[in-house]
C-alpha cells in the first residue's frame, strides 16, 4: 500500500506552484511586456503570488482561472478587485450565487476580455 | 488555454471520480447605450442553448442570470437570446451580439456573456446663445415608430422646460419630435384695421394639437391690458400636415371699438397659456364728406387733410363728395385746398364746433 504523506502532498503542489509561476512569468513577459518591463521579474513573480493567495480567498482553484485572475491582476492592478473604478467587473469574484469555476470567466467578459488577451488589444 | 488543466492548483489530489460532464450559465446586463456604466442585469431574457446535450430554456433573473444548466456532455454549445416584443422596443437588439457559441468543457462551468444597451434621449431647450435655458414652456415629446414607413406621430410625453436637460431612458425606438408648446409669427392680412372691412388674422402654432381651442383678443396697442373684442379658433394643420395656425377674418365694427382710446390696435393670438402679440396697426373709418362752396354747389377739388395724429391724407372730392378714411379717435387738425389759395374754408365735422381756415396764398 502506498501512502502519500501530507508533506509529499505539500511538496507535490510546491512544486507544481513554482514550474506554474514560472509558466506565468513567461506568459506575462510575452503577453503584457511593458508591464512586465516597468515590473521586473522580481514585481512580477510577487504579483503572481498575490494572484494566486488571492485565488485561494476567492475560492478560485482552476488552473485556467488563476491563469486568467492572474492576468487581469497584472494588466489592472494587485488590488483590482478592491477598486471602486471595477467595482461591477469584479463584481462576480465574490458572488457565492456563482459556481466557483464561472466566476473568473464572467469577470473577464465584464472587462471586455478573453482568456488569453493582450496588453494592446 | 488547453484543456488538460487541472482543477485544483491548490491541492495535489486529482478527482478521478467526477462525472466528465460540463455546464453553462448565461448573463445578460444591459446599460445606457454611448455610456460604459453603470451596467444592470436583464431579466426576462430566454436564452436558447443547444449543443450535444438537449438543454432546457431558461430565463434571466433579477441579476440577469440564468440559472447553471448542469449536466452537459462536453462540445461546443451555442447560447441564443430571444427578448419579449415589448423588450425589442426598449433595448437594442437588433445591434447586438445575441448568439455566441463557446466550448463547454467536463467538469467546468462556461459562461455566456451579453450586453444590450437601451434606447435613450435627452432635451434641452435653450435660447440662440446655447448658454441660457428658456424655462417654463410647454412641450409634447411626439414619437413615430420606426415601422411602418407612415406610421403616426403619437404623443410620448409631455411636460414644461426648465433649468436643466431632461433625461429619458429605456425610450421605444423610433423617431422622436419635440415641439414646444408656442405661438409665434403673428400677422395681420394688411397694414391698417378699416371699420366694416374684413382683415384676416393669422398666428403659426406647434405643439398643440389640431383642434385645439384658441383665440384672437383685440387689444388697445396703447392699454394693451384691455381686451375690446374677441374671436375664438381652433387649432388647424394644413393640408400637408407640416403647418399649424389659428387664423381668422375679422371684419370690425364701430361698436367693437368703443372702449379703444388709442389710434392703433394689437391682437393676442392665444392657446392654451402660449400667447404672442402682434404689432400695431392703425384702425381707420370711412367717413364721407361733403364739398361744396358757399352757394351750395358740388365742387370737384384735391383736399389734403393733416389729422390730430399726424397722419395725412390727399384725396380729389368728385362730384362735391369725398370718402376719407379717418384715423380713429382723430381730429383733422388742418384742411388744405390748394386749389381755392386766399380762400376760407369751414370744416363740419359733426359733434366738433364748425371750424374756418384761410388757404395759403
Amino acid at each position: 500500500m502506498l501512502i502519500v504523506r501530507d508533506a509529499q502532498m505539500n511538496a507535490f503542489v510546491a512544486r507544481f506552484l513554482e514550474e506554474f509561476e514560472n509558466r506565468r512569468v513567461r506568459e506575462i513577459e510575452e503577453r503584457f511586456p511593458s508591464r512586465y518591463a516597468a515590473l521586473g521579474e522580481t514585481a512580477t513573480r510577487a504579483l503572481i503570488r498575490a494572484a494566486i493567495q488571492k485565488s485561494r480567498q476567492l475560492g478560485i482553484h482552476g488552473e485556467e482561472d488563476v491563469e486568467n485572475l492572474i492576468d487581469l491582476t497584472v494588466f489592472y492592478g494587485e488590488s483590482f478587485d478592491q477598486n471602486e473604478e471595477f467595482a461591477f467587473e469584479a463584481e462576480p469574484l465574490r458572488d457565492e450565487e456563482l459556481p466557483a469555476d464561472g466566476r473568473v470567466s464572467l469577470s473577464m467578459a465584464r472587462f471586455g476580455r478573453k482568456p488569453g488577451f493582450r496588453e494592446q488589444e | 488555454m488547453g484543456k488538460d488543466k487541472r482543477d485544483d492548483i491548490h491541492s495535489a489530489e486529482v478527482k478521478c471520480n467526477l462525472k466528465e460532464k460540463g455546464a453553462l450559465l448565461t448573463e445578460v446586463m444591459t446599460f445606457r447605450s454611448g455610456r460604459k456604466k453603470p451596467k444592470s442585469g436583464l431579466e426576462k431574457v430566454k436564452a436558447k442553448a443547444s449543443g450535444p446535450t438537449k438543454v432546457d430554456d431558461k430565463v434571466t433573473g433579477a441579476k440577469g442570470r440564468t440559472a447553471v444548466c448542469g449536466g452537459l456532455d462536453p462540445g461546443n454549445y451555442t447560447v441564443t437570446l430571444e427578448f419579449p416584443d415589448d423588450m425589442k422596443e426598449l433595448y437594442d437588439v437588433d445591434g447586438s451580439t445575441t448568439s455566441d457559441t463557446k466550448e463547454v468543457q467536463k467538469r467546468k462551468t462556461q459562461t455566456y456573456y451579453f450586453e444590450v444597451p437601451w434606447f435613450w434621449l435627452e432635451h434641452e431647450v435653450k435660447y440662440p446663445d446655447n448658454k441660457t435655458f428658456a424655462t417654463d414652456i410647454g412641450y409634447v415629446l411626439r414619437h413615430k415608430k420606426p415601422a411602418p414607413p407612415d406610421a403616426a406621430w403619437t404623443q410620448h410625453s409631455t411636460g414644461r422646460t426648465a433649468n436643466q436637460k431632461v433625461d429619458l431612458d429605456k425610450v421605444p425606438r423610433g423617431r422622436y419630435r419635440l415641439e414646444l408648446k408656442l405661438v409665434y409669427d403673428p400677422a395681420w392680412g394688411g397694414r391698417k384695421v378699416v371699420v366694416d372691412q374684413d382683415i384676416e388674422l393669422t398666428a403659426t402654432v406647434s405643439g398643440f394639437d389640431p383642434g385645439a381651442d384658441g383665440a384672437f383678443e383685440i387689444r388697445d396697442a396703447h392699454t394693451p391690458g384691455t381686451v375690446l373684442h374677441k374671436l375664438d379658433v381652433k387649432v388647424a394643420e394644413d393640408v400637408g400636415k407640416t403647418k399649424r395656425e389659428i387664423k381668422t377674418t375679422w371684419k370690425p365694427a364701430k361698436a367693437q371699438l368703443k372702449d379703444l382710446k388709442s389710434a392703433k390696435v394689437v391682437f393676442r393670438a392665444v392657446v392654451s397659456d402660449a400667447s404672442v402679440f402682434s404689432e400695431p396697426v392703425t384702425v381707420f373709418a370711412k367717413e364721407k364728406y361733403d364739398v361744396v362752396d358757399e352757394d351750395g354747389n358740388k365742387l370737384d377739388t384735391v383736399v389734403e387733410l393733416r389729422f390730430s395724429g399726424g397722419h395725412i391724407e390727399t384725396k380729389t372730392a368728385v362730384g362735391g363728395v369725398m370718402e376719407v378714411l379717418f384715423p380713429w379717435n382723430e381730429t383733422v387738425a388742418r384742411i388744405d385746398m390748394p386749389g381755392y389759395k386766399g380762400k376760407h374754408i369751414s370744416l363740419d365735422e359733426g359733434g366738433i364746433p364748425v371750424r374756418r381756415f384761410l388757404m395759403p396764398q
